[in-house]
This record gives C-alpha cells, sequence and structure tokens, in this order.
C-alpha cells in the first residue's frame, strides 16, 4: 500500500476546545477597557480645563536669589498663599522688608523658600516655616 | 429602537457563525506557522478579536479571505518576535523529550514523522508556503486565496505547484524510511 507521503503534511487538527467561549469573553470584554479608557480621557479632559481655568498661574521661583517684598503686601500674600499647606502668615500693618530665596524640594508641587526679614534676620542656612493669616 | 444593521455588515452573531465555521481551517494554517497548539489558538483568537474591532469596514463577502490575511500576518508577526526572543535569550527549542513507556515506540515515530514533515513546511519559502496551505487546508477558492494573499490568481497556481512539488521532493524517500 502506497503511503502519499503529503497526508501527513496536511493532515486536519482539532485545535483546542472552549475557542467560542473565548471569543465570547474577549469580545464582551472588548467594550469595557475602551470605554474605561474613553472615559478616563473625558475626566482627565475636564481637570485639565478646570485647571486652567481655576488655579492661578504657576509661581516661577526663577533662579533670582530673592524678590524684595513688603509684609501685607497683596502680591506677596498670594505668593505665600500658595508656599506651604500651613500657608503664610502676615501680620495687617507689618511692612518688614522680607527676602525670599527659593529652595529645591525635588517635587513640583512644594514650593519651599528660605525667607529673611529686617526685623528678624535669620542665620545662614536656616529655613523658616511661614505660617498663613490672609485675612 | 435601535436600526437593524444591514445583512453584509458582521454583528455578534455573524461574528460567532464565522468562528464556528473557520476554527478550525484557521487553526490549521497557522498552526503550520507556529507548531504549538496554544500559540496557534492565541492567533486565532486574536484575528477574530481583530476582525471584530474593524467590523465597521468588514464586508461579509470579502470576510474569509481576510481572517486568513489577518491570521497569517498574526502568526508571521508572532513567528518573528519567537525567533529574536530565542536570539536574545540564547534558548534552545525542539529537544521535547519522549516518554518512556509501552508506547514509547510509537511516540518517537510520530516525532520522527513530525519533525520530517515540519521541517519540510519550514524549508518552503514564505509565500509558496501561505499558498499552499491555504489551497489544502481552507475552503477558499484560488481567487479569495489570491485576493488574501494580495496576489495575482495566476500565481496563486504557479506557486501552489512549485510547493507541492518541493515538499514531495523534501519528504519523499525520507519519508518512507521513518514510516
Amino acid at each position: 500500500m502506497t503511503h502519499d507521503p503529503l497526508h501527513d503534511v496536511f493532515e486536519t487538527l482539532e485545535p483546542p476546545p472552549g475557542g467560542l467561549y473565548e471569543l465570547r469573553r474577549r469580545v464582551r470584554g472588548e467594550g469595557t477597557p475602551r470605554r474605561a479608557w474613553l472615559g478616563g480621557l473625558a475626566v482627565a479632559a475636564v481637570a485639565a480645563a478646570l485647571w486652567v481655568v481655576v488655579m492661578p498661574p504657576a509661581i516661577d521661583p526663577g533662579d533670582t536669589l530673592a524678590a524684595q517684598l513688603a509684609c501685607g503686601d497683596a502680591a506677596l500674600a498670594g505668593l505665600l498663599c500658595d508656599m506651604s499647606e500651613q500657608g503664610a502668615s502676615v501680620a495687617p500693618g507689618h511692612q518688614h522688608r522680607l527676602a525670599l530665596e527659593p529652595v529645591s524640594t525635588g517635587s513640583d508641587r512644594v514650593l519651599l523658600y528660605r525667607v529673611a526679614s529686617n526685623s528678624e534676620p535669620l542665620e545662614a542656612g536656616q529655613i523658616r516655616r511661614v505660617e498663613r493669616s490672609v485675612e | 429602537m435601535h436600526p437593524t444593521p444591514p445583512s453584509d455588515m458582521l454583528d455578534h452573531a455573524g461574528l460567532e457563525a464565522l468562528f464556528q465555521r473557520l476554527e478550525g481551517p484557521v487553526y490549521n494554517v497557522v498552526y503550520r506557522w507556529l507548531w504549538d497548539p496554544q500559540d496557534a489558538r492565541e492567533v486565532v483568537q486574536e484575528a477574530f478579536l481583530r476582525l471584530w474591532r474593524m467590523r465597521d469596514r468588514v464586508h461579509m463577502d470579502t470576510v474569509e479571505p481576510l481572517i486568513y490575511r489577518i491570521a497569517i500576518n498574526q502568526a508571521s508577526k508572532r513567528l518573528r518576535w519567537r525567533k529574536t526572543w530565542r536570539w536574545l535569550s540564547f534558548e534552545r527549542g525542539g529537544d521535547e523529550q519522549v516518554g518512556d513507556d509501552a508506547s514509547a515506540d510509537d511516540a518517537l515515530e510520530a516525532e520522527q514523522r513530525l519533525r520530517c514533515v515540519r521541517g519540510a513546511i519550514e524549508a518552503l519559502p514564505e509565500k509558496q508556503r501561505a499558498v499552499v496551505m491555504l489551497c489544502e487546508l481552507s475552503d477558499l477558492s484560488y481567487g479569495q486565496v489570491a485576493e488574501a494573499l494580495g496576489i495575482p490568481e495566476g500565481t496563486v497556481a504557479s506557486r501552489r505547484n512549485a510547493a507541492m512539488n518541493a515538499l514531495r521532493r523534501s519528504l519523499g524517500p525520507r519519508h518512507e524510511e521513518v514510516l
């Protein structure tokens, strides 16, 4: 009996079972991540728009050593408000001269300044927390 | 109320019917690229999933060549990735052990036969392999094979003949010895 050498080449194999079930599962799951992804994108877009509209412009500390500002000055109050979680305390009526030096923290979300005033001069290297009282 | 999709568009029922009809043939074709049941199964799944994702652009009258085209592309891609990975990781392949039981002789014979077949198929240029596998393992006509591979119909016939001759040449004597 002659064996056709091509018989084995084109022998029909059965695929592993469960293919249709697996395809159904994947097709069902297909919509979910995409919808979630689109939803996430929409939320991110709204948040970005809100950020631009609501948040004040970012403070650019620049590379200058100090900004000379008077206590009680509205610009200083606005600046100090964003400086720390506790914010900045500027007693009404005080007119001290301040020197602000930005200190690198390695984070965009944390601004740290070395502060010195003509009433309480700081020692070199000393960092002072500034309490908030913007009212 | 949802509008009824046109009859020539792919919907859930159409996809499942298509899968039930073509899973086997597509699996058999891609298996001849990958030689691994799980990899071949995965490629079949991926091909149908890709078809589903592009269902808005799919016409039912051309869907069969399309699914084979997607599957062969995916199998080739996976094969290239596997070769690259093996090269990078210095992994050795093809050293499957044969069990030491009563059917060891049968298993060894089957293993040798498979190696011969695999060697003969892998020795074919990929273009010939695609043609001959589609012609022999799918229900596609020459015209549909040509459409699936993006080649003229006359080329299908010539490549098929060349591939069959090459297979006969490489399998003939050596294959008989194994049997």
